[in-house]
């Protein structure tokens, strides 16, 4: 169990618990929208870094903790996008897809290098709402709620992308 | 609240969301969505990883509690600076809303609206009076005082002279004074007394005691206008002041007729004494003192006019009402009922303040809202346009 000083109060518990199940999904869902894995973790760990700072000013009626951290890192994300973005083009890191597959895996590699292509193909939008459904694992209601949309909007637009790459797969294949 | 209402996911949309989150959490989905469950666990197979070093160095961070470090403080350069500016911003606009409340306090002159020490006496009025009409004067009584800026007929050709002229100011002032039934007389005394002490003179003064209902006294007084302050406060110590009014006419124009006509005359009084110098005949020396006859009449008419002039602005009318009262509000020191009123005033000025303070804070936060609100969509707009890079 962590140990983060000041574990005695019920704000540093939760958070340690929060912490403890959203380190990796924080790290995906920045990953996908940074496209660039240093700049990811430093986004992660300031997303972290952030979020302890302000843990005291979580209030549960606007949504669940993952919905408010990941708006957090969201916020760190899109900062430091524009930041990188001001200073220098920095180009997307390449998607290494020349890994080689076992040969009795091969369906599945040609399977995993069109959902790779799909996914370059979107829009960094519906690239990020991706990331918040697929690899973060957030509800819509989550998700909603780091994207300040409605609920149904949020589906809507899940399933938007999700045809979208339906779509895009059926192209590469 | 919504102001819209929420268009509904159609059965189909609904059912595929269903079929996504069935799959992601591992369950059963029905053979239509086989190919969009298979799609999720794809995705969700494609989810990057964090290398095991950074998340053992997250770990370790977290265990610190997340202090600050150089590559964190790396990714964050632009947002101190920026915080600092609007925290200048918030400073320079709290400084610009208090100094509108304060120039708004001032200038209402809510400030200068009680407070004293007397109120809910009526406070000295002071109006100077352009050039008012010359009242009739005074029986004069006594010799005029020496005065600070004392009137004195000026010399032929003053009226061309570069400097200003002097104003010559007739100054009046009048107190109601409450004392107890059986000190009126005592009081009237004190006032005459106090008068004295000042150099001036009692012109009228009528004094009414007993238990009637005219008990009270009134008094005519002349101050020498250079201690009418000094007199009218030693006055006020007699009792409560009910009301004290002061006043102030600038009759500098009603000198400068007699001046003139009483330099012409002299003038023309020199000429006739050197004719009669001159004159030779008894009928021409007749004639000439005819004149001067005249012309002295007229001297004497303009200097009259001018010493009561000089008396009205030499001395000031004091009209003293000397009123039955309660011994409490009589008592001429601070009394419970001047507390209370003193209380009173205060309350009226702070409340007036806090009016004013809050007309213009009240727009201001109004302002300040929509300000904030409007930042905080640009700011928004801002963070989003970053994905469109």
């Amino acid at each position: 169990m962590l140990a983060i000083p000041g574990q005695g109060s019920p704000a540093d518990v939760e958070f340690e618990r929060l912490y403890r199940a959203s380190r990796d999904d924080v790290y995906a869902y920045v990953a996908t929208l940074m496209r660039d894995r240093f700049a990811a973790e430093d986004v992660t760990a300031l997303a972290f870094e952030r979020a302890y700072r302000k843990r005291a000013s979580y209030r549960p009626g606007r949504g669940t903790p993952r919905a408010w951290l990941f708006g957090i890192a969201r916020n760190a994300a899109l900062d430091e996008l524009r930041r990188r973005a001001r200073s220098t083009a920095v180009g997307a890191e390449p998607v290494d897809d020349s890994a080689p597959f076992p040969e009795d895996e091969a369906e599945l590699g040609a399977r995993r290098v069109a959902v790779r292509s799909a996914l370059e193909s979107l829009q960094p939008r519906e690239r990020e709402l991706v990331a918040l459904k697929f690899f973060a694992g957030l509800s819509n209601a989550e998700l909603a709620a780091v994207l300040r949309t409605t609920e149904t909007n949020a589906g809507t637009l899940v399933h938007r992308a999700i045809h979208k790459l339906r779509e895009a797969c059926h192209e590469t294949a | 609240m919504r102001l819209r209402r929420e268009p509904e996911l159609d059965p189909n949309t609904i059912r595929e969301l269903e079929a996504l989150d069935a799959a992601l959490a591992g369950r059963e989905v029905a053979p239509q969505d086989e190919e969009l469950a298979s799609l999720a666990v794809a995705l969700r197979d494609e989810r990057p990883e964090p290398r095991p070093e950074f998340a053992l160095d997250l770990d370790l961070r977290a265990r610190e509690g997340f202090e600050t470090t150089a590559r964190a403080a790396r990714a964050e350069p632009k947002h101190r600076p920026r915080s600092s500016r609007r925290n200048w911003g918030l400073a320079l606009g709290a400084a610009a809303s208090l100094f509108i409340v304060a120039t708004g306090v001032i200038g209402s002159g809510v400030l200068d609206s009680g407070g004293g020490r007397t109120a809910g006496k009526q406070e000295p009025q002071v109006m100077l009076k352009p050039a008012a009409p010359p009242a009739s004067a005074p029986s004069t009584v006594g010799a005029a005082p020496q005065r600070e800026a004392q009137s004195v007929p000026a010399p032929a050709g003053a009226d061309i002279a570069p400097r200003a002229p002097k104003r010559e100011v007739e100054r009046a002032a009048s107190l109601t004074l409450a004392t107890p039934r059986d000190r009126i007389e005592d009081t009237a005394d004190d006032a005459i007394r106090v008068t004295d002490r000042h150099g001036g003179f009692v012109l009228n003064s009528s004094v009414t005691a007993g238990e009637g209902t005219k008990a009270g006294a009134n008094l005519d007084l002349r101050i020498p206008s250079t201690r009418l302050q000094q007199a009218l406060a030693d006055l006020s110590d007699l009792g409560h002041v009910r009301a004290r009014t002061q006043q102030a006419s600038d009759i500098t124009a009603a000198f400068r007729s007699p001046r003139r006509r009483l330099a012409d005359a002299l003038a023309e009084r020199r000429a006739l004494l050197r004719q009669l110098a001159r004159a030779v005949t008894p009928n021409e020396t007749a004639a000439v003192r005819a004149r001067l006859r005249a012309v002295n009449r007229r001297i004497d008419r303009a200097q009259a006019e001018l010493r009561r002039l000089n008396q009205r602005v030499s001395y000031s009318a004091v009209s003293l009402a000397i009123e039955p009262g309660s011994r409490e509000s009589a008592g001429g020191g601070w009394s419970l009922g001047d507390a209370v009123d003193d209380a009173l005033g205060v309350l009226r000025t702070l409340l007036g303040a806090a009016l004013v303070a809050l007309a213009v804070l009240v727009p201001a936060g109004i302002l300040a809202g929509f300000g904030w609100l409007a930042y905080r969509g640009w700011l928004r707009r801002r963070r989003e346009s970053a994905l469109e890079m």
